[in-house]
């Protein structure tokens, strides 16, 4: 069981003021928000205690926007080097580590639109008794989003189709047998489960990034559809 | 062994033991191949810098080598609950990589780029094996397949799996060779781990993947047994490890107390030896720092260059055939040992019964992952 403590949702209109600083110019999107979505959880902890945190970066599509620009770059016959070490999947879990000195453990976990749900799985399954960091991260240049448009209605025809925007969203949790666990309040996340059905029309409930199922949870819904046709089943403790 | 004469962990769990292994590599299909261009200490690397296997692409190694571990496994078909675990870094790269190239040449995304997805080889998986259960893509760069293993063990010791197939698949694009030759990490010869005349590494691509499941379970006798495995960020570099090789030496600290043996339990390392100095380094001093009774450390990408996300699968299947021939291959590549290293690399293959195994993996963005590994 892990406990919910501590959240942020954060969408492109939260780094606005990031984005011109001259230290952040070689930083992704993705590394820029997810940063900031973990600072706003981590608030003022001490960089002693986030040494024992571990963390779970989930993302559906990881880097793509960067890849993008490298193909760019490779037409031309050059490769940046900083653009190509930005292009990996796991690149923002390593710029996460860099940004925020000391976090103990760190796993990059992925597949479409259940990667935050496959990660908090990933997160259950783990049986120290640190508390454990998700995050989860996407965005979506006019490329992605191009492409993922197409994917969904290639999928789902007649459902219309979700609004993509870019965003990150981070959660603090702490496992049932952490020595602090029942000092906070918090959802209790006991399990997950996934029946297949179609997406419909009446699923189409407001912004959706692969990797945004915390923003479900947040709201202790039992219940959700993703645009693959999975419904995710969260099962809480009473 | 403690370990089998109990039949439990530290914490009174069941063991989580590998009953299958599949693998295609730059050697060829199966382990057959490779094991034995690593007893004769002989590459397979055709190309300096980066070996392509002839024919073939992530989604069709990944069939490959699952189908060959589960047949091994003697399992006839992936059940519902059963969960696979596929550590890639680059997924169906090779797929984009010409509708990329249109793309960023002409700006027109072709029907082909339509699919652009880093889930589109787990979706093809599925597909082919009708598989409605999970599929948990693990991308932590070169540790991933490490990781992936440890995940497995993870979720049948907490019961959130029965049987787990887990293990790791990379192939190469022209957009990873293009972007490691931008780092200057690319040798023009076969690497050379641990040697004062390294040039650099040998990228390669292949898969590999094992069926895990709970040893009071199985019906097939255990290739080997999943005992413990942890990962560390170093926060120090995006590509380089930490020099001091301080997140490595916390993995292993953390694996050694997780299995509940000591330094000198372990028999033999498999080490992660990519043939740059930064790795070189790394490891020599986190390895140094605990294994005071010198066991054997080997690389063996010397032979089949560096398989990515997929290459601590690969590698460990070597570790399979350790246990099974009590033989330690020679560390490939190896002819003028650095003289700052410190660690017992053989130059030749000796016969050892070998109980216990470290493999080592450190990947971009400082995450170090080790598994321990114990013989059947």
């Amino acid at each position: 069981m892990l406990k919910l403590i501590q959240s942020a949702s954060l969408t492109l209109s939260d780094i606005k003021n990031d984005l011109v600083l001259d230290k952040n110019k070689n930083k992704s999107l993705n590394t820029l928000l997810a940063v900031k979505a973990l600072s706003t959880i981590l608030g003022e902890v001490s960089q002693e205690l986030i040494s024992t945190f571990d963390l779970i970066l989930t993302t559906g599509e990881g880097e793509a926007e960067e890849t993008f620009k490298l193909y760019k770059d490779l037409v031309k016959h050059r490769v940046r080097p900083t653009l190509f070490m930005n292009s990996l999947h796991n690149s923002t879990l390593g710029a996460i580590s860099l940004e925020i000195s000391g976090i103990r453990n760190g796993h990059t976990i992925s597949n479409g639109d259940l990667s935050f749900e496959y990660g908090l799985e990933v997160a259950l399954a783990s049986s120290t008794k640190l508390p454990m960091i998700l995050v989860g991260v996407d965005v979506y240049g006019p490329e992605m989003l191009l492409i993922h448009q197409r994917i969904v209605s290639f999928e789902n025809p007649h459902s219309g189709l979700p609004k993509f925007q870019s965003g990150a969203v981070a959660g603090l949790f702490l496992p049932e047998n952490h020595p602090h666990f029942t000092h906070y309040d918090g959802l209790i996340i006991k399990n997950l489960k996934y029946v297949k059905r179609k997406f419909t029309k009446d699923d189409l409930n407001g912004p959706f990034y692969s990797a945004n199922g915390l923003t479900f949870i947040l709201q202790g819904i039992l219940s959700y559809i993703r645009p693959s046709g999975v419904e995710v089943q969260i099962i809480y403790h009473e | 062994m403690k370990k089998q004469e109990q039949e439990k962990d530290k914490n009174q769990r069941p063991l989580v033991c590998i009953t299958g292994m599949g693998m295609i590599s730059a050697a060829g299909q199966g382990i057959g191949p490779l094991w034995n261009a690593c007893l004769d200490k002989k590459t397979v690397l055709k190309k300096a810098g980066a070996t392509q296997i002839a024919e073939g692409n992530s989604l069709e190694f990944c069939l490959y080598a699952l189908q060959e571990a589960m047949k091994q496994a003697n399992w006839d078909s992936l059940l519902e609950d059963d969960i696979l675990l596929l550590a890639t870094t680059t997924g169906q790269m090779t797929r984009w990589d010409l509708p990329m190239f249109d793309y960023a040449d002409k700006g027109v995304i072709s029907s082909e780029l339509s699919h652009f997805s880093f889930s589109s080889l787990s979706e093809a998986i599925k597909c082919h094996f009708s598989f409605k259960g999970r599929v948990i893509l693990v991308s932590s760069a070169c540790s991933a397949s490490t990781q992936a293993l440890e995940i497995g063990r993870k979720m049948i010791l907490t019961g959130r799996a029965k049987r787990v197939l887990a293990g790791g698949v990379e192939a190469l694009s022209r957009l990873v060779i293009r972007g490691f030759d931008s780092l200057k990490l690319l040798s023009d010869e076969p690497c050379k781990p641990f040697d004062k005349n390294r040039k650099g590494i040998n990228l390669s691509e292949g898969a590999a993947f094992y069926t895990l499941e709970n040893q009071q379970e199985t019906k097939v006798r255990p290739l080997a047994f999943l005992l413990a495995g942890a990962s560390i960020l170093d926060s120090y570099s995006m590509t380089s490890p930490e020099p001091t090789g301080k997140g490595l030496k916390m993995a292993i600290e953390e694996a050694l107390f997780e299995s509940n043996l000591v330094s000198h339990e372990i028999d033999f390392i498999h080490a992660h030896g990519t043939g740059s100095w930064h790795n070189d380094q790394a490891e020599n001093n986190a390895l140094s720092k605990i294994f005071f009774h010198q066991p054997e450390v080997i690389s063996t990408k010397g032979v089949h260059g560096h398989l990515l996300g997929a290459s601590g699968a690969i590698e460990i299947g070597i570790c399979l055939e350790i246990f099974r021939h009590g033989i330690i291959p020679p560390s490939v590549g190896l002819e003028n040992k650095d003289p700052s290293i410190t660690l017992n690399l053989p130059m030749k293959k000796a016969q050892k019964k070998v109980r216990s195994i470290l493999k080592t993996t450190l990947g971009f963005g400082g995450v170090n992952s080790v598994l321990i590994i114990g013989a059947p």
